[in-house]
């Protein structure tokens, strides 16, 4: 009977506990630090609470933090204990970001309207709740292809109503669906099914021994979540108790390194050494004979690319895959292979025009990557479809199309040195300087093309083992071969004398376009077997990247055309 | 003749094929967003020439992929006979255009020879026969010994652009009597009109085109000149029965259904094994368990994704499945695509080639030019000292 009476405390006790919710204390690091540790399985992984209540601030805010003041941030993890624990006292903390605050109209909260996009509080959307739940029902019988964009915002809005309440419902049983409880002595613990708190209250059979310890644990956390001390005490032992059931399953798997991974968080230390190596790169050319700026500027480099490295290998091991099987991930892969590229042609070339691509790009990149992670609002990890679950096809033909992606749109890039360098009159009179970017651009885009053919070709001879058929002219396949068409194209008029220096360089541009569209554009068209990762967000991003290098284009062909029209004119 | 040769060979044709390529690969990327993958490949891929209309309406004709992929095959060769240095340092390219041949090739035999399909199988279920996504044909069956019956089959190429008041008619050999097809509809379902049951067209599906259910019109008229002429209309849904009608005296069928390849074995579906990732609806894996009986013996098989069955020139590929159901009889069901393919491994032998090739010659190139680099700099140093 000991465990009924463990239930009927949790549940006499919360009740009790939120009608006295006042403040809500701040927890100590002590604290922060074990809950971070709990396991809990979300959307068919096993992941620490920390990485699921970085996610899902993500979601809902739009950021990784949350600014309760001016002075003070919070951090996923204490978000989360605050909403769950002091759900009352934190429904009025306007944590929900709501990008256009006409949705608002659509379920009766006109009234509260503020700033196009906005901040609201959970109190103040929970009055239209009834109304967003019943156009959401609506709106999700309709194909996403086919909503109209007042549905798409009810269902985003939904959405992060039901994540908040999943969190704020944690310890009010049968009202949250968070699995923190791990199965007992499973042969599998990280493929069978976790339990939520009230799953494990409310089931008709009497819990285990260690069911009951740990019902015990979360009861403790939450009696004593006003007391810092005591706090740190009782997480500690859930965090314990937690963790001895998941590892009884072989379900505790690789929780303390993903823990490692979002704190240690490689890849922002990274993007703050590429930004000081930009600087660096423009002190170099104000001062072009100092070698001490250079070796600086290698070294932020390298330890950069090695984070970045570092930030890859560490999710490899963790997801258990090959480096790319995700968006997300071709964006930190294609920024790794541009940063170690780029200092390769630096170390043959020699001419400082790899250590500003490497800075650039590498800046550029990982800027990209936390956007499209907070765009997104989704765990980087998910779980794979089934057609996608095999390393082999992941190691190869994804792998080698990604570096082709990197390999042209870094050749792109240097492109637009000597376009650029052309047009601003840039060591105007060294033709050395200019062969030799040149040759740079050829060499990167052949590069390029290697791994373009071979990953395309790959990706057919995958899809003929997947589906019985090598080519489908599905969109995803119809970009990477127009990546193989315009490259091959290029190549062969180098190599027939149409295109030199400047040419060459243009129509290295160009193709970055094509990169761009195969990369990203062809996946926002929403057809074929590729057709994930649709983000409105993104369609903006990838239009302003067509425009810039349009524009390049234009700029650099009129300033050519200019220019040999000058020629004609002294000749004459 | 000479000098067409070189134009056929040269660097000038490779480009202007090549950019008509890649712009007609961006124009049927985007006409997926309005038509199926199907049509858009018919449309543009598999054709000679493509008729695009520019605003307000004009129409272009433009070369389709077939003319343009035969224009680069011919242009490879021609070019290669012409130009291509056959010395140490350029065997890397030769390689590369050797296995771009090859692959070339393979997918003209794979265009004209290949046979796709797809295979339902409920659990218990065995079959030995496949059927296509998207081709018909109207079978006439003829009652033979035992209860079994013999199909005479015609293909779709008769009957496909027959229009409402077109008809054409067929008389088989040692058959008592002659049919006429009228009036084939490419996607429409079964209707009551005022005239009795009726087809109404419907649009086609923008999706996937093997969804379309086609049906057509079609009429008997007996051998002895007292009989009348009989009339139905035959709906190609999976699972229509054929329409029956009798002939002195005989009983035959005649439906219109997905063209039928016919198997060397039969393959029987034992179970279908599905797991999802936990706590999602997102299949993790499935797979079938399968039973191939050829003549007197009987393979028992495990089909996954990425893990096709192959035999005999057939390969299955786990495609697709639906779990146990009231809807499926209490069975799951496990759907196979089917392909016959004489070239079904030339993709990856010649892009094992193709990559020796652009590897070699690529670090060939790599290392003369990091050589050449290093002596500039030697230069470079040599000068300033």
């Amino acid at each position: 009977m000991r465990w009924v009476s463990v239930i009927v405390a949790v549940l006499v006790f919360g009740q009790v506990a939120r009608a006295e919710e006042t403040s809500v204390p701040a927890f100590t690091a002590p604290t922060l630090d074990a809950a971070s540790r709990i396991p809990v399985q979300d959307q068919g992984r096993v992941k620490p609470l920390s990485t699921y209540a970085d996610f899902t601030l993500l979601n809902i805010h739009h950021r990784r933090t949350f600014a309760l003041t001016e002075d003070r941030k919070l951090s996923g993890i204490e978000w989360f204990l605050r909403t769950a624990l002091f759900p009352d006292a934190t429904a009025n903390e306007r944590v929900f970001r709501v990008e256009d605050s006409d949705v608002l109209d659509e379920i009766g909260l006109g009234t509260i309207k503020r700033k196009k996009r906005d901040l609201y509080s959970y109190a103040e959307l929970s009055r239209g709740r009834a109304r967003l739940v019943e156009k959401y029902l609506r709106a999700v019988e309709v194909d996403s292809r086919k909503q109209t964009r007042d549905q798409k915002r009810l269902v985003t809005l939904a959405h992060k109503l039901f994540l908040y309440e999943n969190v704020r419902n944690v310890f009010v049983f049968a009202s949250s669906s968070l699995r923190l409880i791990a199965p007992e002595n499973e042969a599998d613990g990280l493929r069978a099914d976790w339990s939520s708190i009230g799953d494990l209250a409310s089931r008709g059979t009497v819990p285990s021994k260690s069911g009951t310890e740990l019902m015990a644990r979360w009861n403790e956390v939450y009696a004593a979540r006003a007391d810092r001390t005591a706090m740190e005490q009782t997480m500690q032992s859930l965090l314990v108790a937690s963790r001895e059931r998941a590892e009884s399953s072989g379900a505790y798997g690789d929780i303390e390194l993903e823990v490692h991974y979002h704190s240690f968080d490689a890849f922002t230390k990274a993007l703050i050494l590429f930004l000081l190596s930009f600087v660096l790169v423009a002190a170099s050319w104000l001062w072009p004979r100092n070698v001490w700026i250079v070796r600086a500027l290698v070294a932020l480099l390298v330890t950069a690319a090695a984070l970045v490295v570092y930030g890859i290998v560490v999710r490899c091991i963790l997801r258990g895959r090959p480096p790319v099987s995700t968006l997300y991930e071709t964006i930190l892969f294609v920024t790794g292979t541009v940063v170690i590229s780029a200092l390769v042609i630096e170390w043959i070339n020699r001419r400082r025009v790899g250590l500003f691509a490497a800075a650039t790009l590498g800046a550029f990149g990982l800027f990209l990557a936390a956007r499209y992670e907070a765009i997104d609002g989704k765990d980087t990890m998910p779980q794979l479809l089934a057609v996608l679950d095999t390393n082999f096809w992941l190691a190869t033909h994804v792998t080698c199309i990604t570096i082709g992606y990197a390999a042209g749109l870094l050749a792109a890039a240097i492109a637009h040195v000597y376009v650029l360098g052309k047009a601003f009159r840039f060591r105007r009179d060294d033709r050395e300087f200019y062969r030799g970017v040149a040759r740079m651009v050829y060499g990167t885009l052949a590069f390029s093309l290697v791994f373009s053919v071979v990953g395309t070709i790959l990706g057919g001879v995958w899809a003929n083992e997947s589906w019985g058929r090598f080519w489908g002219w599905d969109p995803k396949e119809n970009g990477a071969l127009m990546i193989v068409l315009s490259q091959l194209a290029i190549i062969h008029a180098r190599l027939g004398g149409y295109l030199k220096g400047f040419g060459l360089s243009m129509a290295a541009i160009g193709s970055a376009i094509v990169i761009g569209f195969s990369w990203w554009g062809v996946n926002l068209l929403g057809v074929g077997l590729h057709a994930y990762g649709f983000t409105e967000g993104l369609q903006r991003a990838l239009d302003t990247f067509y425009l810039v290098e349009i524009t390049v284009l234009v700029f650099g062909a009129s300033v050519w055309g200019a220019e040999r029209m000058a020629a004609r004119a002294r000749k004459s | 003749m000479f000098r067409a040769g070189r134009v056929l060979g040269s660097y000038a044709l490779a480009v202007v094929v090549l950019v008509l390529l890649l712009l007609l690969t961006y124009a049927g990327t985007l006409a997926q967003t309005d038509a199926s993958i199907h049509d858009v490949q018919r449309r543009y891929f598999d054709s000679y020439l493509v008729v695009i209309e520019l605003p307000p309406g004009i129409p272009l004709p433009v070369p389709g992929a077939n003319l343009l992929l035969s224009l680069l095959f011919v242009n490879l060769f021609v070019g290669g006979m012409l130009r291509l240095r056959r010395d140490r340092r350029h065997a890397g390219i030769l390689v590369i255009h050797l296995g771009i041949a090859w692959m070339l090739g393979g997918s003209l035999v794979e265009f004209l020879y290949a046979e796709k399909g797809f295979l339902p199988l409920a659990e218990g279920e065995s079959a030995d026969r496949y059927y296509s996504y998207t081709e018909w044909e109207v079978a006439i069956l003829e009652p033979v010994v035992d209860g079994r019956e013999r199909a005479h089959i015609i293909p779709e190429r008769r009957f496909l652009d027959l229009g409402s008041s077109e008809s054409t008619r067929f008389h088989v050999e040692g058959l008592p009597f002659t049919l006429t097809l009228s009036g084939f509809v490419p996607n429409c379902e079964p209707m009551q009109s005022a005239r009795g049951p009726a087809l109404r067209a419907l649009p086609l599906n923008p999706e996937s085109a093997s969804r379309n259910v086609a049906g057509i019109s079609v009429s008997v008229e007996g051998a002895a000149p007292k009989e009348s002429v009989l009339e139905s209309m035959l709906w190609g849904s999976a699972g229509s029965p054929p329409w029956v009608f009798t002939v002195q005296g005989r009983d035959y069928g005649v439906v219109l259904r997905k063209k039928q390849y016919p198997l060397p074995y039969r393959v029987e579906l034992r179970s279908v094994e599905a797991d999802h990732h936990p706590g999602t609806n997102m299949a993790s894996r499935y797979a079938s368990d399968v039973t191939r009986y050829e003549g007197n013996t009987a393979h028992d098989v495990h089909i996954s994704m990425n893990s096709p069955m192959r035999q005999q020139g057939f390969t299955f590929y786990q495609s697709g499945y639906q779990p146990a159901s009231a809807m499926t009889g209490g069975r799951a069901i496990s759907t196979f695509s089917v392909s016959r393919n004489p070239t079904d491994r030339v993709p990856l032998y010649s892009c094992i080639v193709i990559a020796l090739g652009l590897v070699g010659h690529f670090l060939t190139k790599l290392f003369a030019h990091a050589r050449t680099e290093a002596k500039r700099r030697e230069r470079s140093a040599d000068a300033l000292g």
